[in-house]
């Protein structure tokens, strides 16, 4: 499904080049959960920017469904996100203007889903949201509005979900119950998890983890049973 | 993602994201520009156009021609074939006669359809008599009657009802005529009107070949055809035929009207460029605003040409909700502006007119698009990874070509108001300029400042320190409080000006009778009878009459050998003489006479005449006065108020050179109409003095005038408000800002009290320096506008010295707080949520 190969990402500043990502090299399958783990700053973000082509890397390349992304212009890698990949973000990255349908909404409509509204709410449904369709992101609690994040990632039922620290806003307590959602909507819908965090009782959830330190990939851990 | 789908997805978010501050901003700044422009224009549309009808009146219809040769019938046809209407005048001067007595009189012979615009004023008797009644009628003498002047039935000895002698026919006096429609023409002329039928001029035997006769034409019809038929006859005139429309008549009315609309129009300009600031301010920040969700929708796979669309289609919804709304607003809005000035205007007001409005809205509209699009296609720009770094900000687009556009768009608009091309193009390119200069010297007086700040009281130096965190921001608020101040200073500074000349044209006891024919030996007499009545008059003027021969020994009939000569050579001029300049005149040029200035004949031109003869100081000109040729020697050249309603003269010779030709005085005094009978008592004892009563014209100018300056005041009131909304934009521009640095205060545990005091100081150091900034640029504006322009001395004007800094202090800190509310009374978890 995901196909990394000498990934590079440095940064220049002034005279000095600082080096994020030096020669990743990663393979994920499809229906494949997988961990991406680090402390701040080893350039676990950078890494899942690359992976999702929402920036390019300095050598290297990224495939996805063996499309490679690192030929491809902002716009085709756009395209690539909308047709196969969906996202889960620490802050939530909800529109604060619009209801908790209509964030749902928005990805099915950039697909052109004519039947946009009604996945919208089924979707919410499943979250456990169905009461609060209308409501705006300031007026839902924290838990909640990763809840419609999730239900907006699975909406257009992505090949490929990558989760940023989906819990680390949250409290322990509600942070278990998307974690739950997150793994058991990702297992019916046998969807590619790429999953950045710094928390390894999270990490170990996924079924394989793989440790970034200084923008080195050095360790590549594989759960025989997940803790699911 | 199909087009249409784009539109929708743009309606829905445009409809979700109506709560939002800067959208709201944005629409309530579009919609006030939309609302001045349309109030504005619409009000000013009516007004000016109802001043212009009422101007028209005084000449009798929209547009006249003139000329002393017979006009072309052509120009009749091409007229009624535009659907105008139109009446021929002709008109001479000949003898009356009446029981044995002859007068010189001035004949207009009129159509049966005169006058299309206005009306003759006609009285059934002598005015001094109190059962006579007048009235005015858009009518003209039947045939075989005359309306003549009282004068003239004075000079013969008739009364109504008599017949009087025209060359070869004879009519009845059928009414006295107290006003006739045309004003046009000389007020001061000795011989007094008289108005007959077009019909029986053929009867008379006065018109032959040779006869000094002049013919006029009056048109009148709708604005569109009136500027077909002028762009048609223009290039068919000959040099003798001029044309005329209200604009052109130099008369004071028209003065006021062309003051009046540039100011209205320069006014409305302004309003619309602080709106356009405002946009500007609203635009950048609703752009940072929504860089997030550019970031979004490009993480979830739109396109940059559908997040550009989405958010192009979404500013275009906000243009046209702001700019309808606020076009209708203001053209409701204009009806109440009229009806609270209802008591002084004209009851037949011009109807309003759609073309204002959807100006209004077009131009508003487009003055957002453009000015907010730059900030608007940084949202193309934004990087999809902000969603997971928020501290990536997009590079800045080039947009010169919307910069280019903008500035182009308001040059139109500046063109439309004053259709003045030099004007706008200084107008605009000028702002341009001050504003680039309020932000340079802002940095500049910041750094000075900071440099002196131990000088500083301490609250100052909070204030300062505040600004300094913050320089752009800081900048661009000291630019856009002191192009306020400025602006508001300045439409205040031309308001005062322009009541002021205009006062000073019209004073209460300005002079509402003319005497001439005072005779040398009854001078004396007559002022004693002005004062015995206590009637303020003004000095008596000698009056010869003499003709402009040569302009340095050369015949003027060969310097102009057609028709085309100034009418200043074509007849006759009166002319003075005078130890001292008038205090109403003025020297342009040249010394005032002195002593060896009767050995030299020295003379005072007024410069238009000099200008229009092409004339400069030591040119040799000959008059010709009573048969003698005299050669003179121009002196100076003198600046005259014709408007101020006191004898004025063309020429004023040195005391001495002309003294001894046979010379009357005119002299000018204002008389309470409540004491017109006193007149017949003059007319009795001083039978050779004529009085000429000009209460009406004076009447009509004042109102005129009046309805003017009302107009006038309430543009400034929404210049003002204009100015307000612009000032809360500024402030909001930095509301974030100072949610973030009060929420971390409050988290910290700084009181609510410390705030305030941080925040008032901040706006305390903002209005002082955008004071002194607004202070310093309207000074150099006012200096160069006496200095440069109108060629007066300048003086500092102290008073503003002092009310700008108050109003900036008051205006500031109100609206500040009032911006601020919410971080004052928001507790720092909201704050701190607000800001995430």
């Amino acid at each position: 499904m995901i196909e990394v190969q000498d990934l590079c990402k440095s940064l220049t500043l002034g005279e000095q080049t600082l080096n994020i990502l030096a020669n990743v090299n990663l393979s994920v399958a499809a229906g494949e959960t997988i961990a991406i783990v680090g402390k701040s700053g080893s350039g676990k973000s950078t890494l899942l920017s690359l992976l999702a082509g929402l920036d390019q890397a300095t050598s290297g390349r990224v495939c996805i469904q063996g499309q490679d992304l690192s030929v491809m212009s902002e716009d085709g890698r756009a395209a690539v996100r909308k047709q196969h990949v969906g996202f889960v973000f620490q802050n939530f990255q909800l529109l604060p203007h619009l209801s908790a349908r209509d964030n749902v909404m928005l990805p099915l409509e950039l697909t052109g889903d004519s039947n946009a509204k009604a996945k919208a709410e089924s979707w919410l449904d499943k979250v456990g949201l169905s009461e609060r369709l209308d409501h705006q992101p300031n007026q839902l609690s924290g838990g909640e509005q990763q809840r419609v994040a999730i239900a907006r990632a699975f909406a257009c039922e992505p090949d490929v979900l990558y989760a940023d620290e989906p819990t680390g806003n949250l409290d322990e307590h509600t942070g278990e119950k998307i974690e739950d959602l997150l793994f058991d909507l990702n297992a019916q819908l046998n969807t590619t998890l790429v999953l950045v965090t710094h928390d390894e009782t999270l990490a170990k959830r996924c079924q394989r983890q793989v440790h970034l330190i200084d923008g080195k990939l050095i360790e590549t851990v594989t759960s025989e049973t997940p803790t699911l | 993602m199909k087009h249409h789908q784009v539109f929708l997805l743009a309606c829905k978010h445009w409809y979700n994201d109506l709560r939002s501050s800067e959208k709201r901003l944005l629409i309530a700044a579009t919609l006030l520009a939309a609302l001045s422009m349309s109030m504005i224009s619409s009000f000013s549309d009516r007004l000016s156009r109802t001043m212009e009808y009422r101007a028209s009146e005084l000449i009798a219809g929209d547009l006249t021609v003139f000329s002393t040769r017979e006009l072309s019938s052509d120009y009749i046809q091409h007229a009624l074939s535009l659907g105008l209407s139109s009446s021929t005048a002709l008109g001479f001067s000949t003898m009356a006669f009446a029981h044995d007595q002859l007068q010189l009189i001035r004949v207009r012979s009129v159509q049966d359809n005169y006058p299309l615009k206005g009306f003759n004023q006609i009285a059934d008797g002598f005015y001094a008599d109190e059962a006579t009644q007048s009235q005015k009628i858009k009518q003209a003498p039947a045939q075989g009657k005359v309306w003549a002047e009282e004068r003239i039935l004075q000079k013969l000895n008739a009364k109504l009802g008599d017949i009087v002698e025209i060359g070869n026919a004879e009519f009845v006096v059928d009414k006295i005529l107290q006003q006739d429609a045309d004003r046009s023409g000389s007020l001061f002329s000795p011989f007094g009107r008289l108005l007959m039928n077009y019909a029986d001029v053929p009867k008379t035997g006065v018109v032959n070949e040779g006869s000094r006769i002049w013919y006029k034409q009056y048109y009148t019809g709708s604005e569109d055809a009136l500027s077909q038929f002028v762009a048609w006859l223009k290039p068919q005139l000959s040099k003798a035929d001029k044309l005329a429309g209200v604009e052109d008549s130099q008369n004071n009315v028209g003065n006021a009207l062309q003051k009046a609309q540039q100011y209205l129009s320069l006014a409305s300009l302004i309003s619309v460029l602080l709106a356009a600031v405002a946009i500007a301010l609203c635009a950048k920040r609703y752009s940072e605003r929504h860089y997030n969700t550019a970031a979004l929708l490009r993480c979830l796979g739109a396109s940059s040409a559908q997040v550009r669309n989405i958010f192009i289609y979404k500013l275009l919804f906000t243009a046209i909700l702001g700019a309808v709304m606020g076009a209708l607003l203001g053209f409701v809005l204009h009806f109440a502006l009229l009806e609270t000035v209802a008591d002084i205007l004209p009851k037949d007001l011009m109807p309003a007119r759609v073309l204002p409005v959807l100006i209004s809205l077009v131009c508003a509209a487009l003055v957002l698009m453009l000015v907010a699009m730059a900030p608007i296609l940084n949202l193309n720009q934004v990087s999809p990874v902000r969603v997971l770094r928020r501290e990536l900000a997009p590079q800045s687009v080039k947009a010169n070509v919307f910069f280019v556009l903008a500035v182009v768009i308001m040059l139109a608009l500046a063109y439309l108001l004053t259709n003045s091309i030099i004007l706008s193009v200084v107008f605009v390119i000028g702002l341009a300029i001050l504003l680039l200069v309020y932000g340079v010297l802002s940095s500049i007086l910041l750094k000075a400042l900071m440099k002196v700040q131990g000088f500083l009281p301490p609250f100052l130096r909070v204030g300062l320190t505040q600004l300094n965190r913050h320089q752009y921001y800081a900048r661009s608020q000291v630019a856009a409080f002191a192009f306020i101040f400025t602006s508001v200073a300045l439409i205040w500074l031309v308001r005062g000006d322009l009541f002021e000349d205009w006062q000073q044209q019209v004073p209460a006891d300005t002079p509402n009778h003319f005497a001439i024919n005072i005779l040398p030996d009854k001078k004396a007499d007559f002022a004693h009878a002005l004062n015995a009545k206590g009637l303020a008059a003004s000095d008596f003027y000698p009056m010869v009459r003499g003709r402009l021969t040569h302009i340095n020994n050369v015949n003027v009939d060969e310097l102009y050998p057609e028709d085309d000569a100034p009418n200043a050579l074509k007849r006759e001029l009166n002319l003075t003489w005078s130890a001292e300049l008038t205090q109403d005149e003025s020297l342009s040029d040249g010394e005032w006479f002195d002593d060896t200035s009767l050995t030299e004949n020295a003379i005072s031109m007024e410069s238009e005449l000099a200008r229009r003869l092409n004339l400069k100081l030591g040119d040799a000109i000959t008059f010709n006065i009573a048969g003698s040729e005299i050669v003179t020697k121009v002196k100076n050249l003198r600046n005259v108020k014709w408007e101020n309603f006191r004898p004025n003269f063309y020429v004023v010779f040195a005391d001495g050179v002309i003294n001894d030709f046979h010379h009357t005085y005119i002299n000018s005094f204002y008389l309470p109409p409540t004491q017109s009978r006193w007149l017949i008592d003059m007319n009795q004892q001083f039978k050779a003095v004529t009085i000429i009563e000009i209460d009406q014209i004076l009447k009509q100018v004042r109102e005129i005038l009046t309805q003017t300056s009302v107009a006038v005041e309430a543009i400034l009131a929404l210049v003002l408000i204009c100015a307000m909304v612009l000032m809360f934009a500024t402030l909001l521009s930095t509301l974030s800002l100072r949610k973030h640095e009060a929420a971390l205060y409050r988290t910290f545990g700084a009181s609510k009290k410390m705030i305030r005091a941080r925040i008032r100081s901040e706006y305390v150091t903002l209005a002082f320096v955008a004071s002194v900034l607004a202070i310093a640029s309207f000074e150099s504006i006012s200096f160069a506008l006496y200095v440069f322009i109108f060629d007066v001395s300048w003086l500092p004007h102290w008073s503003l010295w002092v009310g700008i800094p108050v109003l900036a202090l008051t205006s500031i800190l109100i609206s500040g707080f009032w911006a601020n509310r919410d971080v004052l009374n928001a507790s720092p978890r909201q704050l701190l949520q607000d800001i995430s």
